[in-house]
């Protein structure tokens, strides 16, 4: 059932990310991750998982789009600014970046449901 | 504790979302830059991404952009307004990253984007008196040049307008700052960006010191105002059907009692340089006039040039522009052609200004304490206060060095005169460039022309072709403008230009081509004094000789001629310092280096070893002859590095000349000696560097690469193969200068025809295929076929993209 839930909720993640982030900039993904975190309990350990992997996940998927469609020219340039051996590295920092605006968003939602809604269940 | 928690992480939370949105040392805002959304992920979605529609409100009609496959864009309006409105998208859309650096480079805002590192630079320009310069410029402008400035402006602005961070240049992200608004200022302020490029070469302050130290003499043997060879621009020997105007009384000597000791500005390459040429119908191959260019400039990316056609009411017009400026610099209409190179003239000249005893606000002019006229600039640093800079403008300009800056002395100013500092026409030249149809259109074009001084190359479907040393020059009298000017007389300013009709000019001329590659502009019985740093010396000679000795040149040729490996140069000094070198008692293996340096052909293929051994010999013979230079510079006494003609010239006449003597070196040395010396140290670096590389090909040790103006190597190209060498040879591409671009136009009256490239590519995106997809054409000499268009639908399957603009 939880693991069901944190699946639930990362592919929740994911999306209302995708829905925020064509319109505000790259923080509302942090503002998803809090959101589902709130709306669908887990606890908090779980919910930064899944609120990692969810924008971690977009994240990569998104930068590895682009990086295809552009036969990886800007990446490979931009991994050599920061003197990164590859484009792989370059993106799964991306996704690392990513996932930990996620994770921290859903860990304050997590806290913030633990706050003010009585808990239901352990 | 609950509470505790929330508010524990939420502070966490917010506290690194924030770090990641921050600028931090060199790295971008970490989160910002990599959110695949719009952080540079983006440039690299957007890369080749031309939207089919473009909504521009202001525009009269619609206007109708086809990109081909270079990524040229062809604009097709109704009216001249929507023309240049829809140039100024096109340029932001393409290059605003560049448009914006530049003219903050030429205002001295560097320091604005890069901090405190740029502020001596910055200071510069401002005491240059670019932004002086730009205001001028643009005060003064003719009606129609401001309208189109305008327009050009509007469109700059809308694009800049439809940006949010996602579209954003990659450096502006890099970088973490935004575009702020396009202003007409800024076409003023590249204008000028050029112009001090091409047209600020001086050495009053140097030739004033040589003057001093070693005396007029030896100052006229090692600077001489006239090469003793003569191949100039305009050569028609007793036939100038005028005479100068009422002589200028020769400036009254005005010899400075003092070294000048400053600490000056960095100088542009002196290999800023160009070559253009065209052929007569007679001597052409097909029957046709065909016209060439080269401007050989420091190479950078985004490129410098951005290729455009514009066609619209009464002009149709392909060639390069800069982009920030609106009209094609360079290029060809339906009927003609023309290209510059730069006119090696004196159109600078400094003052020395006396301050008043007790104070600085006033400077001694015609017998009496006059007020300077202060400007405050305010210098923003990122990250820092404002430096704010007094700049002082007496009647001559502003006071460039003085004790606050780079300049030692108390009591004295240097006031800069430029001819860049008063109004110019340019700007209508180019407007009436791109609509010339004939020899006579381009005469009249070149009436508005007063700077940056240029030789003007033209050929036309007529058949005509001619060239014209177009600028305004000070008139002056017999080695006037050589030296540092006594700024306390009002006389000693500028007060008389020679008549634009009697600048410098042919038509025409029975050899049946015309040709310039910097040297000297006119024969010896032009009526004029003619001064300048420098004058070319090879090239001009070896574009000669080839063109002379064909009576029937083709496109092939002329491509050839531009990828000439020839170094006249070498041919010249060579067999001199092989001769030298006889009745020392040499190694085997210098022998065996010799004998490999007698066989050589003078030409610096990419392969060639001996390029790099005559290459590394002559630079380290120059550097012992002119040690005692580098000496004097180590104390801000500056002198000026001769030519390598004069050098050679040297060796040849007087071996026995005190400049041959090795300062480092016991006793006194001759030219024999430093030639040996020399040959040994190059030897030492050959072997060195083959122990590293494993060969000496020369392509490997000159290495050509091209930088992105950021300095950022993986955003240029390095390990560039090619031949040529910077300077004297006609294929001029050196480590990271060389030619800008190259074209070649056949004036067919039937549809002219051109071919050409320039290091780099259309897009000014790092992350577009067409950032850089011509730098390895122009390193192997393959040239794009420039698709010229008479009508929209008529590129078939060239265009790629298809824009409207409404």
């Amino acid at each position: 059932m939880n693991k069901v839930l944190v699946l639930l909720k990362i592919i929740f993640t994911a999306t209302i990310a995708f829905l925020l982030q064509n319109i505000f900039p790259w923080w509302s993904a942090a503002v998803a991750a809090f959101i589902i975190a709130f709306i669908l309990y887990t606890r908090p350990g779980s919910s930064f998982l899944a609120g990692f992997l969810g924008v971690a996940m977009l994240w990569f998927i998104w930068a590895f789009i682009a990086n295809s469609a552009n036969d990886g020219i800007l990446a490979s340039r931009v991994a050599r600014i920061f003197s990164l051996p590859n484009n792989t590295l370059l993106l799964l920092i991306t996704s690392l970046i990513g996932g930990l605006t996620g994770g921290l968003g859903a860990i304050t939602g997590s806290y913030f449901r633990n706050w003010i809604l009585p808990r239901e269940e352990q | 504790m609950k509470l505790f928690r929330v508010i524990f992480s939420f502070i966490i939370t917010i506290a690194i979302i924030i770090a990641l949105n921050s600028k931090i040392g060199p790295l971008p805002p970490l989160g910002k830059f990599l959110d695949p959304f719009h952080g540079f992920w983006a440039n690299a979605r957007l890369a080749d991404y031309v939207p089919g529609q473009i909504s521009l409100p202001g525009l009269q009609a619609e206007v109708s952009v086809k990109y081909d496959d270079m990524l040229v864009p062809h604009i097709f309006a109704s009216n001249d307004t929507d023309l240049y409105t829809a140039t100024g998208y096109v340029h932001a859309s393409n290059r605003l990253w560049q448009m914006e650096i530049q003219t903050h480079a030429a205002a001295g805002r560097l320091s604005e984007i890069a901090g405190e590192k740029t502020l001596d630079m910055d200071r510069g320009q401002r005491r240059k008196g670019m932004v002086f310069g730009a205001e001028n410029f643009i005060a003064h402008l003719d009606d129609t040049s401001k309208t189109i400035l305008h327009a050009y402006a509007d469109g700059v602005n809308a694009f800049i307008s439809q940006l949010d961070y996602e579209q954003l240049p990659l450096e502006y992200k890099l970088l973490n700052y935004a575009p702020e608004p396009w202003t007409v200022l800024k076409s003023g302020l590249l204008y000028k960006y050029m112009s001090d490029m091409l047209n600020s070469f001086e050495r009053d302050m140097e030739n004033t010191n040589f003057r001093e130290i070693y005396g007029k003499e030896m100052l006229n043997l090692i600077y001489p105002d006239v090469d003793n060879y003569e191949d100039p621009v305009i050569d028609k020997v007793g036939k100038w059907d005028f005479e100068s105007t009422e002589n200028p009384i020769p400036e009254a000597a005005f010899i400075d009692e003092r070294l000048v000791k400053i600490d000056r500005l960095p100088q542009y390459n002196p290999h800023n340089g160009s070559n253009n040429w065209a052929v007569s119908p007679e001597k052409s191959a097909t029957g046709h006039a065909l016209l060439c260019n080269d401007m050989h400039l420091s190479l950078y990316l985004p490129s410098l040039w951005y290729y455009v056609q514009q066609h619209s009411e009464g002009v149709n017009v392909f060639g390069h522009t800069l982009p920030g400026i609106p009209f094609v610099i360079t290029g060809f209409t339906d009927s003609i052609a023309w290209g510059f190179t730069n006119a090696q003239r004196d159109v600078v000249d400094w003052f020395k200004i006396t301050y008043d005893r007790t104070s600085r606000d006033y400077y001694l002019l015609d017998g009496s304490y006059v007020p300077v006229d202060k400007r405050i600039e305010e210098i923003k640093i990122h990250g820092k206060e404002s430096f704010f800079d007094t700049v002082s403008y007496t009647v001559f300009g502003p006071i460039t060095y003085d004790h606050s800056f780079k300049a030692e002395s108390q009591k004295n100013g240097y006031a800069y005169r430029w001819i860049d500092h008063d109004p110019s026409g340019g700007l209508n030249m180019f407007y009436l460039m791109n609509r010339a149809r004939n020899f006579n259109d381009y005469m009249q074009a070149l009436n508005h022309f007063t700077s940056p001084a240029q030789n003007v190359v033209f050929a036309s479907v007529q058949g005509d072709i001619a060239h014209k040393v177009q600028g305004k020059y000070p008139y002056n009298g017999f080695e006037e403008g050589k030296f540092i000017k006594d700024g306390s007389t009002s006389a000693n300013n500028w007060d008389s230009y020679i008549p634009n009709n009697h600048n410098a000019f042919w038509k025409n001329p029975d050899r049946g081509f015309v040709s310039s590659a910097n040297q000297h502009p006119a024969d010896s019985t032009y009526p004029y004094y003619i001064t300048a740093t420098n004058f070319e010396a090879y090239r001009n000679r070896r574009i000669n000789d080839v063109l002379e000795a064909d009576s029937a040149l083709t496109v092939e040729d002329m491509k050839q001629l531009h990828y000439d490996n020839y170094s006249l140069k070498a041919a010249e000094s060579l067999p001199i310092l092989l001769e030298m070198l006889n009745g020392f008692n040499l190694s085997a293996a210098e022998i065996a280096t010799i004998e490999t340096l007698r066989q050589w052909d003078y030409y610096f293929t990419a392969e060639s070893n001996e390029s790099v051994m005559f290459d590394i010999w002559y630079s380290k013979f120059y550097q012992n002859v002119w040690d005692e230079i580098k000496i004097a510079r180590k104390e801000n006494v500056i002198l000026a590095y001769p030519t390598d003609y004069s050098t050679i010239n040297l060796l040849k006449t007087q071996p026995a000349n005190l400049f041959f003597d090795h300062q480092a070196t016991e006793g006194v040395q001759t030219a024999r000696d430093i030639v040996l010396k020399s040959f040994r140290e190059m030897i030492a670096e050959v072997d060195a560097f083959k122990k590293v590389n494993g060969n000496v090909r020369w392509t490997d040790y000159k290495s050509t690469y091209i930088e992105h103006q950021l300095r950022l190597k993986p955003l240029g190209v390095q390990q560039i193969v090619c031949g040529g060498n910077s300077g004297d040879v006609v294929n001029a591409t050196g480590r990271n200068h060389g030619p800008s671009q190259r074209i070649i136009v056949e004036l067919d009256p039937a549809g002219v025809k051109a071919w050409g490239h320039f290091p780099g590519g259309q897009s000014g995106n790092p992350a577009s295929k067409y950032y850089d997809n011509m730098v390895l054409p122009w390193a192997n000499g393959e040239y794009f076929d420039l698709l010229f268009l008479t009508s929209p639908d008529a590129g078939g399957n060239r265009i790629l993209y298809t824009q409207k603009i409404n």
